[in-house]
C-alpha cells in the first residue's frame, strides 16, 4: 500500500497538493479532527473519483507519541485491500510523530532528537509493503514540488522549520 | 549546518542495454566495475547543479567511483567560487569495497575546471583510504556511516552548506540514518530511504548534533512542465519507484 501522509495547510497549498495528487487515483482520504485538516482532505478529494472514500480518522486526532504507536501497532479497520491511501496530519504531528514511526525510528532514537522538519502542505509517500507495516521504505519526505512548480533554483527557500 | 546529499546521475550499471550507452575510450578498462553515467544521467547531474546553484557550498565531498565524480562535475559547473571536489572514500557505495576509483591521471582531465583532491591514506575520516573488503558486513557499513557524519560535525562550523555525492544503497540505507543520528537497530532495518538518481536530500544539523530531514529525495529539478516534458524524465514522479538497480 502507498501510504501519502499530506501535511495539513492553507487553501492555496492544498489546492496544489490536491492537483498534485490527481496524478495518483486514490483509494481514500483521511484526515484528523480539525477544521484544517478537513479542509486540506476535501481540497484533495476535489480531483479525485467519485469513489474515492473521505474520512475522519479519529485514532489520528491529537496525535501524540502514544496515539502513533497505536496507529501503528493496529491495523486500520478499513485499510485492508487498498492501495493508494492519503493521511492528513498537521505538520507537528508528522514531523515529530508520524513520520519517524513510519520510518521504525526506535524510541531511542525519538529521544535523541530524530525527527523530520515540521512543513506545511508537503507530501511524503511510504511503502507500507506489508498491511501491518512491518516494512515501510521512505520514497521522499516532505516533498513540495507542488509549491514551487515553476523555479528549478529555489531549493535554498524550500521551506525548513525549526522545532 | 546543512548538509546536501543527493545520488548520481544514471549510470549505465542502472540500465539493462548498457550496450546502447556509449563511454569514453579512457575509461573503457573500468566501465564494468566503475560505469560512467548516461546521457541521462548527465542530463540529471547538470539540472541537480543548476538546483543547486544558489548554495554556495563550503564543501563539495563525493565518493571515489566515476559516476559520483560525473555528478560532480555537474554540482560544481554551476557553483560560481567552490569549484574543487574532495575524494572521501567512505562515501563509496556498498559492495564496492577495495575500489578506490579510476586512477586521477586517468579522471582529471575528464574534468577540465574541476578540481579533484584525492583521498589520502588514511582516510581524514580515520578510515583506511581504501575500505578493506569486510565493507560488505553491516557492521562495517554503519562505522563507515558514523565516523563519516562525526567527520564532518568536527570538520565545519554549524553554519556550513556541505555537500555529500553518494550512492542509493549506501546514502538512503546508511548515510541518512546516520546523519540523522538513529541506532544501529534502526539502520539495521535495511534500506530506510529510496534514493532516486540526482535526488536531493537536505539534513540540518544543530549545534548539540541532533538532526533534522528538511525532505528526503527530492526530485523536482527532474520535473518539467507538462508541455516541454521529455521522455526519460521521471514526471510525474509520484508513485514512481526508484530507478532499478544499485549502481
Amino acid at each position: 500500500m502507498y501510504l501519502y501522509i499530506i501535511t495539513d495547510c492553507d487553501a492555496a497549498p492544498a489546492d496544489r497538493a490536491g492537483r498534485q495528487m490527481s496524478r495518483v487515483g486514490l483509494d481514500a482520504i483521511f484526515y484528523t479532527c480539525s477544521e484544517r485538516g478537513k479542509s486540506t482532505a476535501e481540497a484533495i478529494l476535489k480531483y479525485q473519483d467519485s469513489d474515492c472514500r473521505c474520512e475522519l480518522l479519529d485514532s489520528l486526532c491529537d496525535l501524540d507519541r502514544e496515539k502513533t504507536a497505536a496507529f501503528m501497532g493496529v491495523p486500520i479497520e478499513g485499510l485492508v485491500g487498498m492501495k493508494r491511501v492519503v493521511v492528513v496530519v498537521p505538520a507537528d504531528a508528522f514531523g515529530k510523530h508520524l513520520g519517524p514511526a513510519l520510518m521504525h525510528v526506535s524510541d531511542r532514537s525519538k529521544n535523541e532528537g530524530v525527527q523530520f522538519a515540521s512543513t506545511e502542505g508537503t507530501i511524503s509517500l511510504f511503502d507500507a509493503k506489508k498491511h501491518d507495516q512491518v516494512d515501510i521504505t521512505g520514497y521522499f519526505i516532505n516533498s513540495s514540488m507542488h509549491l514551487k512548480v515553476s523555479d528549478i533554483e529555489t531549493i535554498k527557500d524550500l521551506p525548513l522549520s525549526e522545532d | 549546518m546543512f548538509v546536501f546529499v543527493i545520488r548520481h546521475g544514471q549510470s549505465r550499471g542502472n540500465v539493462k542495454d548498457r550496450e546502447n550507452h556509449p563511454f569514453l575510450p579512457e575509461v573503457r578498462d573500468y566501465e564494468d566495475k566503475d560505469p560512467s553515467l548516461t546521457e541521462l544521467g548527465r542530463k540529471q547531474a547538470d539540472l541537480a547543479g543548476r538546483r543547486l546553484s544558489g548554495i554556495d557550498f563550503d564543501a563539495i565531498l563525493t565518493g571515489p567511483l566515476h559516476r559520483h565524480l560525473e555528478t560532480a562535475y555537474g554540482v560544481v559547473r554551476h557553483q560560481k567560487r567552490n569549484k574543487t571536489v574532495e575524494i572521501i572514500s567512505d562515501l563509496t557505495e556498498a559492495g564496492d569495497a577495495g575500489y578506490g576509483g579510476i586512477p586521477m591521471e586517468i579522471v582529471q582531465p575528464l574534468f577540465p575546471g574541476m578540481e579533484i583532491i584525492p583521498c589520502p591514506d588514511p582516510s581524514p575520516t580515520g578510515g583506511p583510504g581504501v575500505i578493506p573488503e569486510c565493507d560488505d558486513e553491516p557492521v562495517a557499513f554503519r562505522l563507515r556511516g558514523r565516523r563519516l557524519v562525526n567527520y564532518i560535525r568536527e570538520r565545519f562550523s554549524d553554519d556550513a552548506n556541505i555537500l555529500l555525492i553518494t550512492s542509493c544503497t549506501f546514502g538512503g540505507g546508511i548515510l541518512m540514518p546516520a546523519l540523522l543520528g538513529l541506532t544501529d537497530r534502526d539502520i539495521d532495518t535495511g534500506k530506510f530511504f529510496v534514493f532516486n538518481n540526482t535526488a536531493i536530500s537536505m539534513v540540518h544539523i544543530k549545534e548539540d548534533g541532533r538532526g533534522t530531514a528538511a525532505f528526503v529525495n527530492d526530485v523536482t529539478h527532474l520535473t518539467l512542465p507538462e508541455s516541454e516534458n521529455i521522455e526519460g524524465y521521471p514526471f510525474p514522479y509520484i508513485g514512481y519507484p526508484a530507478a532499478g538497480g544499485d549502481n
